[in-house]
């Protein structure tokens, strides 16, 4: 493992320095809002058809953690989405809807999402802002009307005010409410985690969680000796996902038929978003089911429960599925490894809390 | 395979100028040049997540087959060979869509008789940190997802998909072509002018991944390799397959 590449300190979120402007006069301008990548992540272009700026970040970030977005103002998008949980549910394996409906699937991480393609673990939205407004029309989360919604923010004493310094105008619209929240995920960066630290050769691994990064990262060789597990062919490179949609062979029969439900192909049953591991720690329950509690039952899956003849089971798959034979003590280190993923500084981020 | 295919050992090109020296005598004006790849089996357009049987008479299924080429050349008629490709240095091309595009930019016109590229990466670029690339870069990770982690550097063809095995069933195939030992030198030996903004058509014969110049049965020779040193040089004789499946069909007026 090399990682002596990377010159650059951490920098974090950058927010832009604009002077003052007056947001009354009819040719205000919202004030762009400059984000670093860290360098320990790749590259990577934001969506151009919605520009990041100050006042719709702050805008999408009242939105987001606002109960008045659903129908009975009990539930905000913070409310299945906290950030000591990675920005997942509570610890809970699936989530539970305003008046206590049960959801079939874990709540996801947001962070990183600047590299997603489509989003959900089934990859029905293809656009962050158009995924936005889903939850609070799904009859299982926040069951509200967007039009109902949109009334509710126009009567609001402070709402009206927010959309134009966002947007140019008091506008409530649909798309506003939609590309205001995607402005504040998009500011959901996590790349300080001790992992990070040690690519940026500020940080030391400790020998436990070394040899869980060389499992991590080890290929499965026909005859080849040495644990590997590999893993980081699909939640690879720094953001330890490849966004690719794929089955690891949960299940011989499918209950859900992921992917398909969107796609319609034979070959997309069982895949399903290939989720960052960043933040695992915190994250629990696991898959989209969030049929483990822990760490150590993933492991224990990847290690010998991998069903070989799940449906469109991914070849990646090829070597693990026939075993890992992992031994306790390397369990334990690639468990190990997985928490040098948890990013304390992004969890942690005043800035995205709750304005209220 | 319908043209012929010279793979030229790599020191044969370093005795290649580098540069251009010579002003071409009949006024060379800039074009712009564009490979356009396009798969095929036995011929016809190639499509992914479709069963093809393979001349050595396997049933192949690929789900993925995703490539990285490198440092492109022309030779030019009088034997110079143009290494000055100004838009890209590199290509990432995906098996889906039966095609790929490789914009090579401004090059001056004339009369060539060859072009050449690698499959892969030299070690310097293959090893160098993956997070310099801009976005939309061909090397940057997310772009081509064939990252390999940071020791190793980045698969050159991510061959992965399945067969159906003598019992009948379906098992998988994953052969990840990696390293300096499979990196390839491929040359295609054609003549051709370019007048204007050209397109040159190269066709990919994914059948000769399994044929030609070695034949490769999956339950034979093995389903599964990394580029290990451990595989039977399963990974070194795809490669050599894949070099082997380029060819040059023609040029058209973009
Ligand atoms: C009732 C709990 C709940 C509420 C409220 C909720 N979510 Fe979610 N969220 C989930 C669940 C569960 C999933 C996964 C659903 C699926 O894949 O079908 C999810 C998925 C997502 C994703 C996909 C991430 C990815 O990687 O693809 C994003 C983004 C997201 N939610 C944002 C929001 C926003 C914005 C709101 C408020 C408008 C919101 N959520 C409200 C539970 C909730
Ligand atoms: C073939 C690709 C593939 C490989 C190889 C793979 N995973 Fe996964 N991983 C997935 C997919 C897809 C999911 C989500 C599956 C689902 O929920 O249906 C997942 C889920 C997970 C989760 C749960 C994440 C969450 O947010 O719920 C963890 C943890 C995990 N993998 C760790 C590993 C480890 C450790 C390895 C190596 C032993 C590994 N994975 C190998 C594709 C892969």
């Amino acid at each position: 493992m090399k990682r002596a590449f990377i010159l650059f300190a951490f920098i974090g979120l950058v927010w832009a320095c604009q002077p003052e402007i007056d947001n009354t006069r009819s040719d205000y301008v919202p004030t762009p809002l400059g984000l670093t990548i860290p360098p320990s992540l790749p590259q990577v272009a934001f969506p151009s058809d919605n520009p990041l700026t100050v006042e719709g970040v702050a805008l999408g970030r009242k939105l987001f953690w606002d109960p008045i977005l659903s129908a009975d103002s009990t539930q905000s998008c913070g409310s299945c989405h906290a950030p000591q949980f990675a920005f997942t549910d509570n610890g809970l394996a699936t989530s539970t809807g305003i008046r206590g409906q049960n959801g079939t699937r874990n709540s996801m991480p947001i962070m990183n999402l600047m590299y997603s393609t489509s989003f959900f673990w089934d990859g029905r939205a293809q656009t962050l802002h158009h995924q936005a407004l889903m939850p609070i029309e799904d009859p299982l989360e926040m069951d509200d009307q967007l039009s109902n919604v949109i009334q509710k923010l126009e009567g609001s004493s402070f709402y009206p005010e927010e959309f134009r310094k966002a947007f140019g105008t008091t506008g409530i619209t649909e798309d506003r409410i939609g590309l205001a929240l995607e402005q504040f995920m998009l500011t959901f960066i996590s790349g300080d985690s001790k992992f990070d630290r040690f690519m940026l050769g500020t940080a030391q691994l400790t020998a436990s969680e070394q040899r869980g990064m060389e499992i991590f990262n080890g290929d499965i060789e026909n005859g080849s000796s040495g644990p590997a597990a590999d893993c980081f062919h699909c939640h690879g490179q720094s953001v330890f996902s490849n966004n690719k949609f794929m089955n690891n062979g949960l299940d011989s029969a499918l209950s859900d038929l992921g992917l398909f439900l969107v796609s319609g192909n034979e070959e997309d049953k069982g895949k399903f978003k290939v989720p960052s591991l960043r933040n695992i720690e915190l994250s629990g329950p696991y898959m989209h089911d969030g049929r483990f509690n822990t760490l150590f039952e993933v492991i224990d899956f990847y290690d010998s429960e991998v069903e070989n003849n799940s449906p469109n089971l991914d070849p990646n798959m090829h070597g693990i599925r026939l075993g890992l034979n992992l031994s306790q003590q390397q369990k334990s280190d690639l468990i190990a490894f997985l928490r040098t993923l948890t990013d304390t500084t992004f969890v942690n981020n005043p800035d995205f809390q709750s304005p209220f | 395979m319908k043209f012929p295919i010279y793979i030229l050992a790599v020191f044969a090109l370093l005795s290649c100028t580098r540069e251009d020296p010579d002003p071409p005598v009949d006024n060379p004006s800039p074009a712009q040049l564009t490979l356009e790849f396009h798969h095929e089996f036995d011929g016809q357009m190639f499509g992914m997540q479709q069963w093809y049987i393979s001349d050595a008479g396997d049933s192949i299924k690929l789900s993925r087959l995703d490539y990285l080429l490198s440092n492109p050349f022309l030779i030019k008629a009088n034997g110079d060979t143009v290494r000055a490709i100004s838009k890209n240095a590199y290509a990432f091309v995906k098996g889906e869509n039966g095609m790929g595009r490789w914009e090579f930019g401004e090059i001056l016109t004339g009369d060539f008789i060859g072009i050449g590229f690698d499959l892969g990466l030299e070690d310097r670029i293959n090893k160098s940190n993956p997070n310099q690339w801009a976005a939309g870069h061909p090397l940057n990770p997310v772009v081509n997802g064939l990252h390999w982690g940071w020791a190793d550097g980045y698969v050159f063809t991510a061959l992965e998909g399945r067969f159906i095995n003598s019992s009948g069933n379906e098992d998988l195939i994953l052969v990840h072509v990696a390293f300096e030992k499979n990196r390839r030198a491929i040359y295609l030996n054609n003549s051709f002018k370019v007048e204007e903004n050209s397109i040159v058509q190269i066709d990919y014969a994914v059948d000769g991944l399994f044929s030609s110049p070695n034949e490769y049965k999956p339950e034979r020779d093995g389903g599964f390799s990394h580029s290990g040193d451990t595989d039977g040089g399963l990974s070194e004789l795809v490669s050599e397959n894949i070099a082997a499946s380029f060819s040059f069909n023609s040029i058209r007026p973009e």
